[in-house]
């Protein structure tokens, strides 16, 4: 119990400590509350898929995110990587934290803007589109998802070692057919920046690419 | 693996030159290289609703079996001098695991185990490249492989199996299933109130299902729905490359969305009715199928839609 304990406190922290106050402070500034202007069921059980304290309990149909270390996967899964754990949970929440912003914006004033500094974007998002404000959300998006892209797969590199032979060609080969439904999904928004659907095809692809990541990071702890 | 020598030696009964072409050959095969196994059996006693843990890396299989008795059984094989095995916990939770030798220069070994726990523990289960075989678990299961190919049949109370690299054989009547694989592909027979299977580029295959709500989604893999859909059921189905076919019933009552983008929708069902939302590149058609009492919708980019009657 006491491992238990100190893995969660230290996946706390260090989830803490990567926030950074910049972001903490806009995170706290956000309402407590929200109405729903659709069905959110599919995008609640997209949040639970991995945030379940046992193998099982209560979920319901819907796409998994790449939660990249929920409590009970934390749990359950923890020996001596829990910072690592802890570190690439840490990337996905301030992942997570940016598109809600974009989505509680988006659903009141339109096209969505958020205040969160890009890390430079990579060319093929965002050039090209038709209407500039589109272009720059989906920069924006797209560059906080490239951003935690190349940290976990840094985690990854830096504890390969650990993982299991052909894993990161199993990883690599994921991400190659990712990459390609991805540079696709950009080109259809290119013409039709304001389709919801082309929207969330790209967030849903982006969401599995940090899920393989985050698959073959926790490849590396033991249950 | 141990190398046994047994009859089917016949022919080596001919004289004493095939006895000697047999002594040849058969100091060949011993000078073949061979590991040597050795058995493994360890038994604790548990609550029925116990935590137990598998984990294994190492090539090989695991059999998992819910049994009626308040005890944890391991049984098999493993490579001989190679890897350490683990077993031990208290009443709430117990642990098999295995460990390889890494530092030892021996590679992974095999491992060969039967697992008997009590059927309604909660069971997770992690192994590297071994195969794993589930069967008669009704308490929560949780299954992660990254290469081993994975089959659960029975009635777990939910059940979540992920492998990367490997396939996904699920088979019963729990009442959630989440699975996800890479590359391999992921069938599901059974019925359940809520399915949600997801692949990159594995092919995804429901059959026979009787759902309240079910996700699939695929990026480059084909899905096929061979099935029912029950009065007030909700599915969605997602691809990118792949097609996206479902298999319905004559009588069937659905209200569907259908979006493609690259590629185009065939419908053995009449869809004279359908509203067609035509957009930059793409279509959407809603329409409705016998009285509607259920909701379909799917997305795909690139691939085919195909809508047939069973």
């Amino acid at each position: 119990m006491t491992e238990r304990k100190e893995d969660i406190d230290g996946a706390t922290r260090a989830e803490e400590d990567l926030l950074g106050s910049e972001l903490r402070a806009l995170m706290s500034s956000l309402p407590k509350e929200l109405s729903p202007d659709r069905d959110l069921t599919a995008e609640i059980a997209a949040v639970t898929w991995d945030s379940r304290s046992t193998p099982a309990q209560g979920r319901e149909a819907g796409p998994p995110a790449a939660d990249a270390v929920s409590p009970g996967r934390r749990i359950a899964w923890s020996s001596g990587h829990s910072w690592l754990l802890a570190a690439a949970a840490a990337i996905l929440v301030v992942v997570s934290s940016t598109l809600t912003v974009l989505v509680m914006r988006a659903g009141d004033e339109g096209p969505a803007r958020t205040a969160t500094a890009g890390r430079g974007a990579p060319a093929a998002y965002g050039a090209g589109f038709a209407s500039a404000g589109f272009a720059e959300d989906l920069r924006v998006v797209a560059t906080e998802y490239e951003a935690a892209v190349a940290e976990l797969r840094a985690v990854l590199e830096a504890n390969r070692d650990a993982l299991a032979p052909g894993t990161m060609e199993i990883v690599e080969e994921n991400l190659a057919v990712l990459d390609l439904a991805l540079r696709e999904t950009v080109e259809a928004l290119q013409s039709a920046p304001a389709d919801a659907q082309l929207q969330e095809t790209m967030v849903t692809t982006y969401e599995r690419k940090l899920d393989f990541l985050r698959q073959a990071v926790a490849l590396t702890a033991e249950i | 693996m141990r190398v046994t020598v047994g009859s089917g030696t016949a022919c080596l009964r001919a004289g004493r030159t095939g006895a000697l072409i047999g002594a040849v050959l058969l100091g060949l095969a011993l000078e073949a290289p061979a590991q040597e196994t050795e058995p493994f059996e360890e038994a604790m006693p548990i609550a029925p609703d116990a935590s137990i843990r598998v984990y294994m890396e190492a090539e090989g299989s695991v059999r998992i079996v819910g049994w009626e008795h308040d005890s944890l059984q391991a049984t098999g094989t493993r490579t001989a001098g190679v890897g350490k095995i683990g077993f031990g916990g208290d009443e709430g939770s117990a642990k098999v695991s295995y460990w390889p030798d890494k530092e030892g220069g021996t590679g992974p070994g095999e491992v060969n185990l039967e697992v008997r726990v009590p059927a309604t523990a909660t069971v997770w289960v992690k192994l590297t490249t071994a195969s794993v075989d589930v069967t008669g678990v009704t308490g929560g299961l949780d299954v992660y492989t990254v290469k081993g190919d994975v089959r659960v049949s029975g009635s777990p109370s939910e059940l979540s199996a992920e492998s990367m690299g490997g396939r996904l054989d699920l088979s019963g009547d729990a009442p959630t299933v989440m699975a996800k694989t890479g590359s391999g592909p992921i069938t599901f027979r059974g019925e359940s109130d809520n399915v949600t299977l997801v692949t990159v580029s594995g092919r995804i295959t429901v059959t026979g299902p009787h759902l309240k709500r079910g996700y699939f989604e695929s990026v480059k893999g084909d899905i096929v729905f061979d099935g029912e859909l029950a009065k007030g059921s909700s599915v969605k189905f997602k691809n990118h490359h792949g097609n996206v076919e479902l298999r319905l019933p004559e009588t069937v009552g659905a209200e569907f969305t259908v979006t493609t983008w690259e590629g185009d929708m065939r419908s053995e069902f009449s869809v004279d009715t359908a509203t067609v939302d035509e957009r930059k590149g793409g279509k959407v058609r809603t329409f409705t199928v016998g009285k509607g009492f259920a909701s379909v919708e799917i997305d795909n980019f690139g691939g085919e839609v195909i809508l047939r009657k069973h």
